[in-house]
């Protein structure tokens, strides 16, 4: 879990060190109980509140300390054993890249079609979309600080990609928050 | 000669000289020049040669709509052809060469082809290269192909980076004219997120140059205080270099952001692509003026009057001493009151109009000059340069009245608003009569998904032809509030629409009437396509190839229907336009692909174990998206030799693949297993926990689609692996059919391809390996074959599937991905007395070819179904209903001429070539010789040391012992013998034990 790859640019780009990641499916009153249970709160749907992750009208990722995930994932599994839910360790899937500083929302602008103002786009929303060509969920965790999932065979190709929309030289300028 | 004058230039910054190269030439101009006003200033009016007849062509706009001034710009990594130099930004070190000409600009051996110009008629080479047919593709089109083409093609790779930009906003104005301005105004005051873009390098349009006054003040004073303003506006965005290029369905407009154009090598990138979101787009995007079509209207000198004034007011440059102006409207003589008042000779107005202009025609008296009405020119002299014209009646044929020397041509045939963006989607058009121009038609814009126009016209655009009607549709159309800022206006008399001058020009006049500059396309080509009945405008566009050049048709379009409506005997109205297509002008393409060049052109996706396979001699192989090693190389050895090798110690020692890349699908709830024999062709519903099973997948059509080991988790729970290629796809497959055929089962799928990193353990001592890196029981009796088992190895924790794809003893390990490099390498380790090698994908599909397995995408391409491929024993027949049942019962699916599948060993132990087909005896309908069968894989077989393959044959389980003929590209023939397709370990005692 060492030599964690990172840049920076207009933004800072880096990637987190491995998280424990759980797919939890399931109606909301199952997911609801089921988070509960490891004491966590499903968020407003399409939200992210930290720990707790909307994916799909049904789906969630609930993050941990890759160390708990086995407990987790077991508590969760036992508080849904008697329901119709799906829970599933996910760790390794992914890879997570924290995006800081004040052109966070420019660059992903740059690779991700989907509406980035502040308005339609506030702290905490979670957006399912791509990176120039790959899937990516992401989230503002502050205003000037994001989180985005990506697959992890891909890392390298995120990375790529993330570094040519943060060239120092090509900033656009268009947010509220850099506005030229 | 075209020169600077020592005074004026609103654009320039004369303390700032900057050198660039035309043709080997030294130049300078000065910063805030275009290379067409740099080169103007340097007397250089001749800038390229014609298409087809290769005339010698001078610039004739000032803007992106030039048809002639077209360039080679830059070298090696930084070369563009066809740039156009009134767009192009001068800058220090410029390096410029106009095209189409050999050897040189000045003396063009194509230049014949004018002398030709009676028999190379429009067309011409439909006519001429339509006979004998065969010499089309062996003899004209190569010829035709190497003269074709304006400018060069790149040859090195381009140096500098592109990137796109995703925006959404409320409102998109295109164009930073005072319509564009006024329109972001209101739209910013009103609190919307407007991004407003200009393709110049500054704001304002004509509007300065015109000397229009707004609000009481110069135009050029309103134009600074609103700027001002919007800048103080946070939800306005303003650019300029940036055009927009295209409009698209649901308020999605291109916007092409020319940033380093003029500052080549410029850290950063050269061109930003904004594929902008937007409610509501405003094209603000003014006007064209058009040309006159009059006898020698292409030689250097002759340029639209709006061009003319633009170079002298915005650049200081003068096209020249004595400028004769020729016009059917009123805003042709503002060129030549501006040349009188820089001190220039104006010798004469031609105004075809019996009536002349209003008080822009008192001025001019004013001011001296000769205003000629009801007149029009008959032909302009000179070749490279304009040396004289001659005038005529406009009323009449054309025979001259008098000769004029001058050496500019400033001319205008009036103004066709910009409608392109409003078109691209579909907005229609009106003809208005009064002005002689098409202009948007409001009640019939291009409608977005609330049933309303998504685009809108403001100014010119709208046909708003005055600075007051410009800034009252702006408002009107934004929904300003109060009045609309007002403007005064100098009063005209009405435009007189000229198709040709003079009405009635001889034959010999229209043929050097030219319509379309650039692709040489003149009024009498026009009239001949309508003559042989070539009478929609689109077939006339293409038989003429009018406006079918890099501008489009901007100058040429309404001119060239006009001709072809007098010429059918009917208006204008009823031939319309050609379609608009974007983008407005050509956009680089560069900029479309934006950042996915060079390493990030594509993402390649890399297993837990990539490193280690590119360390250790991997010759990759891309598998969709994944790389996967085909082979590892060792020191001299060929990759045919590496294959041999890797099989040959797969089924002697042990083997190693990494097999991370297959899919895997979790299927989980009460009805997955109900939900899992729709899927597969087989019964999953009664696999016992614990077990594997091989399934076959198909689509609604019954053919073959995939196929993987199934492996039963829990009660309730399944592992789906899918073929690499497949597991998105299968995902998308099951999750379209549960959500929105069986959205009432009880079932939840996840794609968990990439958790884990999974080896393939294989080959005679693969359990040796496995204990001795110890931790659970893998001995045939507790983990038996297609059995699965969870526990630990060498300390890590695994999923351990005893499959076989290779027909050895076999082992299939899962890890978390994480730790796949240290289980591999751990792997690697233990191995290394078993005597383990990596092996690629090559050397797998050579083991199933021997044992007879199929692969999708081999024997299957989508025409074939299990049936064929001897896989009825995957078939379940106890099932009622399985996705592609239906389908595999019509009758030419269970047709018994359905070619099957069979092994094929050549007789003389040579390799049969891949696809290769069984010829059969005869003939078919076209000529080509019958066929009974076809190669799906072929290889060299290092364990039965002889070629061996698989191919679907005619009849052929039933043929066994017979021997086909499979004939090479070279024409010699390959003799094979139909065979079992299992060649290796029938019985199956190797993996089995």
């Amino acid at each position: 879990m060492s030599n964690l790859r990172s840049f920076e640019g207009l933004v800072t780009v880096r990637e987190m060190p491995l998280r424990g990641m759980i797919t939890l499916r399931g109606d909301t009153e199952v997911m609801t109980a089921a988070l509960k249970s490891v004491g966590f709160e499903l968020p407003e749907r399409g939200m992210c509140n930290g720990a707790v992750v909307w994916m799909s009208p049904d789906e969630v990722l609930v993050q941990c300390p890759h160390e708990s995930v086995g407990q987790t994932l077991a508590a969760l599994q036992s508080a849904t054993q008697s329901m119709h839910a799906l829970a599933l360790d996910v760790s390794d899937t992914r890879t997570v890249f924290e995006i800081t500083g004040a052109a966070t929302r420019e660059v992903l602008a740059k690779l991700a079609p989907i509406d980035l103002r502040s308005a339609q786009f506030p702290v905490g929303k979670v957006r399912r979309t791509r990176l120039a060509q790959i899937p990516c969920a992401v989230w503002l965790r502050e205003e000037s600080a994001a989180e985005a999932i990506i697959f992890r065979s891909v890392a390298e190709y995120a990375l790529g990609v993330l570094q040519s929309a943060a060239h120092p030289q090509a900033a656009v300028g268009y947010f509220a928050s850099n506005k030229m | 000669m075209s020169t600077r004058l020592n005074t004026g230039g609103r654009l320039i910054d004369r303390t700032q000289i900057q050198n660039f190269s035309f043709n080997g030439k030294q130049l300078s101009g000065f910063a805030g020049d275009n290379l067409a006003s740099a080169l103007l200033a340097n007397d250089q009016m001749l800038m390229g040669r014609s298409f087809k007849y290769h005339r010698p062509r001078g610039v004739v706009t000032s803007d992106g709509s030039e048809p002639n001034a077209l360039m080679n710009l830059g070298e090696e990594g930084r070369f563009e052809p066809n740039a156009r130099a009134t767009t192009t930004p001068l800058f220090e070190g410029l390096y410029a060469q106009s095209q189409n000409h050999f050897p040189s600009l000045e003396f063009d051996v194509g230049a014949v082809n004018a002398k030709l110009a009676r028999f190379l008629p429009a067309g011409f080479y439909y006519k001429m290269f339509i006979h004998p047919r065969p010499f089309w593709k062996h003899i004209y089109e190569p010829i035709i192909r190497h003269s074709a083409g304006l400018g060069k093609a790149p040859k090195a790779r381009d140096l500098d980076t592109y990137e796109h930009f995703y925006a959404f906003c409320d409102v998109a104005i295109v164009g930073g004219g005072i319509a564009g301005l006024q329109a972001a105004l209101i739209a910013g005051a009103a609190g919307k997120d407007v991004i407003l873009m200009e393709q110049d390098g500054h704001w304002g349009g004509r509007a300065p140059v015109d000397g229009d006054i707004i609000d009481g003040q110069p135009a050029e004073d309103w134009i600074s205080a609103t700027l001002k303003a919007l800048e103080a506006m946070e939800n306005v965005t303003l650019r300029t270099s940036m055009q927009g290029s295209g409009v698209y369905d649901h308020g999605y407009l291109l916007g092409y952001q020319r940033l380093a154009d003029g500052a080549p090598g410029a850290d950063g990138p050269r061109h930003r692509l904004w594929r902008i979101r937007t409610k509501q787009i405003v094209a603000a995007t003014g006007a064209i003026e058009r040309p006159l079509s009059f006898a020698g209207n292409d030689i250097p000198g002759v340029v639209l009057a709006s061009a003319v004034r633009d170079y002298l007011v915005n650049f200081g440059v003068s096209l020249g001493d004595r400028t004769v102006v020729v016009t059917n409207n009123d805003t042709a003589y503002l060129t030549a009151l501006a040349m009188k008042d820089a001190g220039l000779e104006v010798p004469l107005i031609v105004d075809a109009r019996t009536g002349g202009a209003g008080a822009l025609g008192e001025a001019a008296k004013a001011a001296g000059i000769r205003v000629e009405t009801g007149k029009g020119i008959s032909s302009v002299k000179g070749g490279k340069r304009v040396t004289s014209v001659e005038i005529c009646a406009q009323a009449g044929e054309g025979a001259p009245l008098e000769e004029i020397a001058c050496d500019v041509v400033a001319m205008s045939g009036g103004w066709s608003p910009v409608v392109h963006l409003w078109s691209h989607c579909g907005g229609k058009l009106i003809w208005n009569e009064a002005e002689a121009m098409f202009a948007p038609d409001p009640e019939r814009g291009p409608i977005g998904a609330d049933g309303a126009a998504f685009v809108t016209t403001a100014g010119a655009a709208s046909g708003a032809m005055t600075t007051a009607a410009a800034l009252a549709d702006a408002h009107t159309k934004l929904g300003g509030p109060g009045q609309p800022t007002p403007a005064q206006d100098p009063l005209t008399n009405p435009i007189e629409p000229v198709w040709m001058m003079p009405q009635s020009a001889s034959y010999k006049l229209r043929s050097k009437a030219w319509l379309d500059f650039q692709n040489d396309v003149k009024v009498s080509d026009v009239q001949l396509a309508a003559r042989e009945g070539f009478e929609s405008v689109e077939h006339a566009k293409r038989y003429t190839t009018l406006g079918m050049a890099t501008d489009q048709g901007k100058l040429s379009n309404i001119n060239g229907l006009a001709v072809l409506a007098n010429q059918l005997g009917t208006d204008i109205p009823s031939v319309g336009t050609t379609t608009f297509r974007p983008p407005y002008t050509p956009i680089s393409m560069a900029a479309i692909a934006g950042e996915a060049r060079g390493e990030i052109f594509q993402p390649i996706r890399k297993t837990p174990m990539h490193d280690w396979h590119a360390q250790n001699g991997a010759h990759w192989e891309p598998v969709g998206h994944w790389r996967r090693a085909y082979t590892y190389l060792r020191g001299e050895e060929t990759i045919s030799e590496a294959v041999q090798r890797e099989v040959k110690n797969t089924r002697e020692a042990l083997g190693l693949l990494d097999a991370s890349t297959l899919g895997k699908i979790i299927v989980k709830g009460p009805d997955a297993g109900k939900f899992l024999d729709m899927m597969y062709t087989n019964m999953m519903s009664n696999l016992k926990v614990g077990r594997c099973r091989y399934g076959l997948m198909c689509s609604e059509n019954g053919f073959l689609s995939d196929d993987g080991v199934v492996a039963r988790i829990d009660e309730d729970t399944w592992l789906c692996h899918t073929t690499t290629g497949g597991a998105d796809r299968i995902h998308g497959h099951m999750e379209e059919w549960l959500q929105t055929e069986w959205w009432d089962w009880k079932v939840y799928t996840a794609n968990v391809t990439e958790q884990y990193a999974q080896v393939a353990v294989v080959g005679p001592n693969a359990r040796k390996v496995l204990e001795k890196l110890g931790g659970m029981d893998v001995s045939a009796e507790a983990l038996t074959f297609m059995g699965w088992a969870d526990g630990t190895l060498g300390g890590f924790e695994v999923r351990a599937y005893r499959i076989s794809f290779s027909g050895e003893l076999s082992y299939e390990i899962a890890v978390p991905a994480a730790q796949g490099r240290a289980f591999w390498d751990a792997l690697m380790e233990a191995g290394e007395e078993f005597g383990v090698m990596p092996y690629g994908t090559e050397c797998l599909h050579i083991m199933r070819a021997e044992k007879g397995f199929i692969m999708i995408g081999d024997e299957s391409d989508g025409t074939v179904i299990p049936q064929d491929l001897g896989l009825s024993w995957a078939i379940s027949k106890k099932k009622e209903d399985f996705i592609g049942k239906r389908a595999q019962l019509r009758s030419h699916m269970t047709d018994p001429n359905r070619w099957k599948l069979v092994g094929l060993e050549t007789v003389d132990g040579s390799v049969l070539p891949d696809g290769a087909y069984a010829v059969a005896e005869g003939a078919n309908a076209n000529g080509q010789r019958n066929t009974q069968g076809r190669v799906t894989s072929t290889y060299h077989s290092p364990t039965l040391d002889r070629g061996i393959a698989m191919g679907l044959v005619l009849h052929g389980p039933d043929r066994m012992g017979e021997t086909l003929d499979f004939p090479r590209v070279d024409g010699t023939v390959v003799k094979a013998r139909i065979v079992d397709p299992v060649f290796f370990d029938p019985e199956g005692e190797k993996q089995n034990v």
